[in-house]
């Protein structure tokens, strides 16, 4: 299997992969060992969960797949807040808007376990056939909706730019927009994230590299 | 057990976690389900990447920070969940046999368009037992508001 090196990544490119259905023993083993809250334990609370303040349910009118249509409203304050889709729904009387009710039948997962279902997929379907070398860092990460077992999780990842390594011809790095969908077509999560891969052949050491 | 709410908490509220150990086996374990990259798996692969040496996957430090955080320093919070994280910064490798804990400030308290809940900006740096930063990023937890607590925010 031939390898994909930082020179054979293109600008603009689209990807979108992945279709892994949320295992609800992965997902409760996860939240028991890093994020155990009762809405990941599927255990009554004394306080509302954030799922309740996410879009209940799909309906025609959603957002189409995309971040930059309806549904997507940035925090004003510094153009980077959780931008929560349909946050703005006042609490309703919906027997799942009570906290603890409905957590027994349908835990959520733990906002941290998609992410890394995310890494994953990424992993099968990238990164294991390239020349991958690790990550610096995510410029920022939102959830804007509530995983459940049994949903079903895709990729789609879009390169963002490339830049080679300051002072190491054999390395370069790369920025990704990476958004998970869910069944319905919805962004449960999104993120910006760099990725550091090995060079086809090293550049000059000296001297401005394009 | 005395609950903190959104409101309990102060801007420049500051402190560090207890500490865990990272162990081979963990760091293998973690790797096989969710970043199986030949430098976290295999020492061999490890030796002849960028790290070294078997190192943990990025996104098991994040989730072993995350469980110092909500097992630990808001075990008694009413945690609701979490909105995302800006500048995560990947430092230093974590190798097997290092010990992290978090240092963490609370750098603002914000509404939510929910007003149910209240948003904690957190500056989180995971460090090793040598006092190295090998993680920091900005945390944004939602805590649920004394004002809503028990049934239907009554």
């Amino acid at each position: 299997m031939s390898e994909t090196y930082w020179e054979d990544q293109i600008i603009g490119s689209v990807h979108t992969f992945g279709g892994v259905t949320v295992d609800e023993e992965q997902m409760r083993a996860f939240a028991r060992e890093f994020d155990a809250r009762p809405a990941t334990l599927g255990e009554p609370a004394e306080w509302p969960e954030i799922s309740t303040a996410r879009t209940p349910a799909m309906d025609e009118d959603s957002c189409d797949q995309d971040l930059c249509g309806r549904g997507f409203s940035p925090d004003p304050a510094d153009g980077l807040g959780p931008g929560k889709v349909g946050a703005e729904a006042p609490p309703t009387d919906d027997p799942c808007d009570t906290p603890g009710s409905s957590h027994g039948a349908r835990p959520a997962a733990s906002e941290l376990h998609v992410a890394c279902l995310c890494m994953r997929m990424m992993v099968d379907h990238v990164l294991r056939t390239s020349s991958s070398l690790g990550s610096p860092g995510i410029h920022q990460l939102r959830w804007l909706n509530t995983v459940h077992a049994g949903d079903t999780l895709t990729v789609r990842q879009c390169l963002l730019g490339k830049q080679p390594h300051p002072r190491r011809p054999d390395v370069g790095f790369t920025r990704n927009r990476t958004e998970v969908l869910n069944q319905d077509g919805r962004v449960v999560m999104y993120m910006e994230s760099s990725g550091m891969f090995r060079r086809r052949a090293a550049a000059p050491a000296t001297g401005e590299q394009q | 057990m005395t609950r903190r709410w959104f409101e309990d908490f102060t801007v420049g509220e500051a402190g560090t976690t207890g500490d865990c150990e990272v162990t081979e086996e963990g760091i293998i374990g973690f790797a096989e389900q969710y970043d199986p990259q030949p430098f976290h798996l295999d020492h061999d692969a490890a030796r002849e990447s960028l790290f070294g040496g078997l190192a943990a996957s990025g996104w098991h430090t994040l989730s072993l920070a995350n469980r110092l955080l909500v097992h630990g320093w808001l075990q008694d919070a009413a945690v609701a969940g979490a909105a995302g994280f800006d500048e995560l910064r990947w430092r230093r490798p974590v190798y097997p046999g290092d010990r992290l804990s978090c240092r963490y400030e609370v750098a603002a308290a914000n509404d939510t368009p929910d007003q149910r809940f209240g948003e904690l900006r957190v500056i989180v740096e995971v460090v090793s037992q040598d006092d190295t930063v090998v993680m920091s990023m900005e945390w944004l937890p939602w805590l649920a508001r004394r004002a809503h607590s028990g049934p239907r925010g009554s």
